[in-house]
This record gives C-alpha cells, structure tokens and sequence, in this order.
C-alpha cells in the first residue's frame, strides 16, 4: 500500500522504529535513519506504517549512541545550512568536529561496536570517523603494545630465538 | 516483517555473508572483517604499517595484500638494546629521525646483541653468532635462511688463521631472499678489507674471490645486476656473476682526483647513478674543528659550499690541505701522550665528500668522477654495517633532502676496544653542518647500529 503521499494520514512528525539486537525500540525522526545508507536504499518503497528496521547487529547500547550521532549531524547540518544563508559568520563545521572528537573519544570495545554498526547501517562519516580512530590509536604503538591496548592475542608471529 | 528482515539479511550478506546475531560480547579486533582492516590501514601512517603487520595472523594478512599496493616508505634506525647483553634491540621511528626527542616507543626485534650483524639488505640482516655460524634473518618475521659458517671464509691475510667472529667486516645481498627466488640470492662479502667471498643460500662454504693487486675493499653494492665494490683510496671494481660459478672481477673506475687516504668510503646508487662517498672522522675530544663552520674554510682558504663543481686543480689541492691538517691534529693528540686506542674509541663523522661517477668509457680520473655539493631531494642512508642506499626524501616523508644520514663507522675487530660513544647523525650537503640524532653518550653503545628497510609485506 503505497499511501505515504496522502497527507491526510501523515503524522505530523515522521518516525522511524528502529529494534536493537536485544530487542529494544527506538523511534527516531525519519530524516536522522536515513543517515544510514541502508536504510535509505529502498525507503521510498515501503508502507510508512512498515518503516520499522529490525538491526540484528546492533545492540541497544551502541544503537543509542548511533542515534545521539546521527541526531546531531542532521541537527548540526540544518544551522550550518541555515548560518550560511543569512551569511553570518558560523564555526558549525569546527564545532561538529570537536563534537565527533569527544564523541568518538571512547573505550576500544565501544570503538568496535560503533565501528561495526556504522559498517552495517553504512553511515559514512561515522565510519570513517570510527577508521581514523583506530588509526590515530594504533599510530606509534609497538605491535605488543597495539596488542594491548586492543585485547589481541598474537597469534601466528614467530618470535625469532624465542627459545633461547 | 518477515519481508523486511529479509531485505535486510540479504543486503547485508553482500558486505559480510556470515552475520552472526550479536549478543554483547567482548570486541574481537583480530576477527574485524578485512573489508574494514583495509580501510584502517590504508589510513596509517607508513612508519605504522610494520606494527600493524606484527600485530596477529589476521592483521597481517591485510597488511601483505595491502602492502602490493604501497610504495615501501620505511627506514627505520636499528639501535641496540638497553642492556649491555640484551636480547633484544630497537627499531625507531623512521620519519621524524630525530632519536633525541621522540616519544615514539621503538619495536623491540629479536636480535640479541650477542649476534654480530654485519650487513642489512632488502630488510635481511647478515648475522655471525659465537660459534662462527652465519645465517640471514628477517627480523620482523622471524624467517631465517642459513649461510656457511665463517670458518670457511677466506682468511684476510694468508699468515692469518684464526677466525673471529668479526672476520667480515660487511655482507651484501643481490636481491631479497624469497622461497621463489633465493637460489638467485647471492652473498657478498668484504672480509677484512682485504678478501672477497661470496656464496648462495644453501652452499656449504663460502667462496674466494681471487684477485693479483692487494686492495682493502672498504663497501660494496648491487647495481645493474652487478656487484660493484670500492677499495681505498676509491677505486671501484665491479664483480659480474653473470656465470653464478665463475664471478669475474673487472676495474671499472679509477681513483677519483685528490683521494689518498684509507678512509671509510661507501658506495650509493641515486636514481640509476653512481656515487661514491668519503666520510671524514675525527678521532679525538678536541672540539676545536668546526666543520659547519665557514670560518674554518675561510681560515684555511677554501671556497666549498657555494655549488662549486670543482674537478681536480685547485679544490683538489685544498682538500688535501683539509686532510692533511686533520691529519696533523691526530698526530698531536698522539704525541701530547694520548692513549691512541682511547681515540680511536670517541670519534665523529665531520664530513663527507661525494663523488658522481660520470659513464664515459675511456676516460681517466679527472674525468669519471666529479665532485658533487648537492644531491638535491634525495637522502643517502651509510653505515659501517647495512648496504648503503639512496631514497628520494618525497618517498619518505620527514628525510631531509640533499642530506647524509650516517651510523656508527667503526669496522669491529675481534681485539679493538669497543667505541664509547655514538656517531649517528646527519650530515647536510647544504650547509656542511652535522647533526646529531642520537644521544652520543647513550648507553650501550655496543653493538654498533645501523639503517634497517623492512618489507613487512614480503610473499
């Protein structure tokens, strides 16, 4: 049933529900899921009274930060556009990095959850924001000590000498 | 519903066919789909790929099928270790080659300082260990091919029988062993100066190069599919393994004008050209010779460092006056009473001439070589144990052009007292400075170091 265009039975906000791994729902505005490149592909084609994704790799911990982040950039991106139509001065774009700074200032194991959801719901600037953090983390660091710092276990590197 | 999760499933399955149902588990860094691995490395910096390559069996593997695609960017400085008798050495951070003032934790590599290293080549070290036993390693893989045992070595001198574990003074490769390629592999070494040998991996005992003229073979490298070795006062000699069994040895070039001295020389291809480099040392405390500084060539009437190209005539005669006057100050130092031996043992590189060899067939010494004052964006890397090598410092980002980056000199002996302090730095050809960028007085300063390339992503 293709009845999105009747605005009569439009709700005033539209939502999205979203289902974690662990079985939670989170209904978020329709224009922050559709940050997600997955979600958007094909969204057109379904029924708004359908639009729930279930997201059997997203537990509902890493999901809500998911959410936070997009709900920010759609939020960050509306006053920016805004700051430049009435060309006043904006530091928006410096203040999102900051923000996607702290934002992405966290443990390994969360690094890894968002990194793997940002994969699976193919939101680019987050992907390539959780990339640079592993990068910017492994930057300088022995490989015993990357081991370390990610919970590695070295696998299959002979150690030369190792028994003496 | 049903439709839905299975739009999703499917669409999903494209990036990462098998996904498993997560419930929150601790992160697994070495199960990180490769896809993503990709994506991290291609983001490092190139002094990271090594690490990242070491890190596990999964990371690795990234990092040699990304490696195809990368220009090999790394040259790291390999230092002792902390201890005296360490078992472990360290591998600085490559790009910003300032040891002084890094933060940078350096990777530990296997290489006990027992191990004598008297070549690094293509990221294989040449090792002597105490019973005289050679072998190739790859520090950084582990991977070890073994050589002859030195014993078989050629003596340096006829009357000299007894082995020591410092009989090679320096080892070459021809090419990176692989398991495709290694019987192409060829060893060359200088073994006191005075004899040649060489041998592949797998042969039983090294082999003699025999030559009439007595000459003291001071660096060799591989260039042009030939073997090419300069011997004081800096001549060079190609050895040709065309037929692998019969090396044969040819002059190639003759003494470049003004050169008389036994000094430390090595051998750099640049871009498909030939140099050859004199290093200067000083082999005392004395602080009074300034080699940055113009004064001193102001003072002894010598118009270097402007760009002169200067061949023979009267530059030639000026850099005699140079060495001689160095060579006056050592001898004072000796007969002011100074212990020799402990002079020997502090020294510092002051400079370096370098020499471009000119391909002109025929052509006598005036004319093969020419003196050179820049060596524009490239960076050469010298030492007394690695092959000596150029790299275009826009490869290798944080190298600073037209500069020699030199390590520690001193050819061991098996009765030579060790040195007591570093002479690792940077010469400029800009501005005839040196700078240092090691702590000279860090100990140990036993075994001495040298420029390290590894290929992490060797098949």
């Amino acid at each position: 049933m293709k009845d999105s265009f009747n605005p009569s039975i439009e709700p005033p906000k539209k939502t999205v529900t979203l289902v974690s791994s662990d079985g939670y729902d989170f209904e978020v505005e329709e224009e922050v899921a559709l940050e997600s490149q997955v979600i958007k592909d094909g969204f057109e084609d379904k029924a708004v009274d359908d639009r729930e994704y279930l997201l059997f790799n997203v537990h509902s911990d890493t999901l809500e930060l998911i959410i936070k982040y997009c709900e920010k950039h759609v939020s960050s991106r509306k006053s920016i556009s805004a700051a430049a139509a009435s060309s006043s001065s904006s530091n928006g774009e410096e203040a999102l990095k900051e923000w996607d700074e702290h934002f992405i200032s966290v443990d390994t194991n969360t690094l890894y959850d968002i990194l793997m959801a940002a994969d699976y719901l193919n939101i680019k600037s987050l992907l390539d924001l959780a990339i640079q953090k592993v990068a910017d983390t492994i930057h300088g660091r022995s490989p015993e000590q990357i081991r370390k710092k990610f919970n590695i276990e070295n696998d299959s590197i002979i150690d030369p000498w190792a028994s003496e | 519903m049903n439709s839905l999760a299975q739009f999703f499933t499917t669409h999903i399955s494209l990036k990462h066919p098998p996904v498993k149902v997560k419930t929150m588990m601790t992160a697994d860094w070495s199960q990180l789909p490769q896809p993503l691995l990709e994506l991290i490395y291609r983001r490092l910096f190139p002094s990271d790929h090594l690490g990242f390559s070491s890190v596990c069996s999964s990371w690795r593997l990234v990092a040699i099928e990304e490696g195809r695609y990368l220009p090999h960017q790394f040259v790291g400085l390999i230092a002792s270790g902390v201890t005296m008798d360490s078992e472990t050495r360290r591998l600085f951070e490559p790009l910003q080659c300032d040891y002084k003032n890094s933060n940078r934790a350096p990777l530990n590599l296997s290489v006990p300082h027992r191990y004598y290293c008297c070549g690094a080549s293509f990221g294989w070290l040449v090792l002597v260990d105490e019973s005289l036993d050679m072998q190739l390693l790859d520090p950084i893989s582990g991977e070890k091919i073994q050589l002859p045992s030195s014993t078989t070595l050629p003596p340096s001198r006829p009357s000299f029988r007894n082995f020591g574990k410092y009989s090679v003074s320096k080892a070459i490769l021809s090419c990176a062993p692989s398991r495709s390629t290694s019987y192409r592999t060829i060893v060359l070494t200088i073994c006191g100066g005075l004899r040649l040998a060489y041998c592949k991996p797998g042969d039983e005992a090294w082999t003699s190069i025999e030559f009439e003229v007595p000459r003291e073979h001071v660096d060799a490298i591989y260039y042009k599919g030939k073997f090419f070795a300069v011997y004081n006062p800096g001549g060079i000699v190609t050895i040709d393994f065309a037929d692998p069994d019969h090396p044969t040895m040819t002059d190639y070039a003759p003494t470049p004008p003004g050169e008389f001295f036994w000094q430390s020389r090595y051998l750099v291809e640049s871009k498909g050209e030939l140099f050859q480099l004199r290093r200067t040392c000083k082999f005392d405390s004395d602080n009074t010779y300034r080699s940055d500084s113009d004064d001193y060539d102001y003072f002894f009437g010598v118009a270097g460092g402007d760009g002169e190209e200067v061949l023979g005539g009267q530059s030639q005669n000026d850099d005699d006056y140079n060495d001689e006057v160095d060579n006056e100050s050592d001898q004072s130092d000796e007969s002011d009473g100074s212990d020799l031996l402990e002079s020997l043992r502090c020294y510092r590189t002051v400079r370096f001439k370098v020499f471009k060899f000119r391909n002109c067939p025929g052509c006598n010494n005036l004319e093969a070589w020419q003196k050179v004052e820049s060596i524009g964006d490239n960076a050469f890397f010298v030492g007394g144990c690695n092959s000596s090598f150029s790299v275009s410092v826009s490869d290798f980002l944080g190298c600073k052009p037209n500069s020699i980056y030199f390590t520690d000199s001193m050819v061991p002996y098996d009765y030579m007292p060790e040195p007591i302090r570093h002479d690792i730095g940077i010469f400029s050809l800009e501005d005839k400075s040196v700078k240092e960028i090691y702590p000279i007085d860090s100990k140990p300063v036993w075994p001495p170091s040298f420029w390290f390339t590894p290929v992490p992503w060797r098949n």
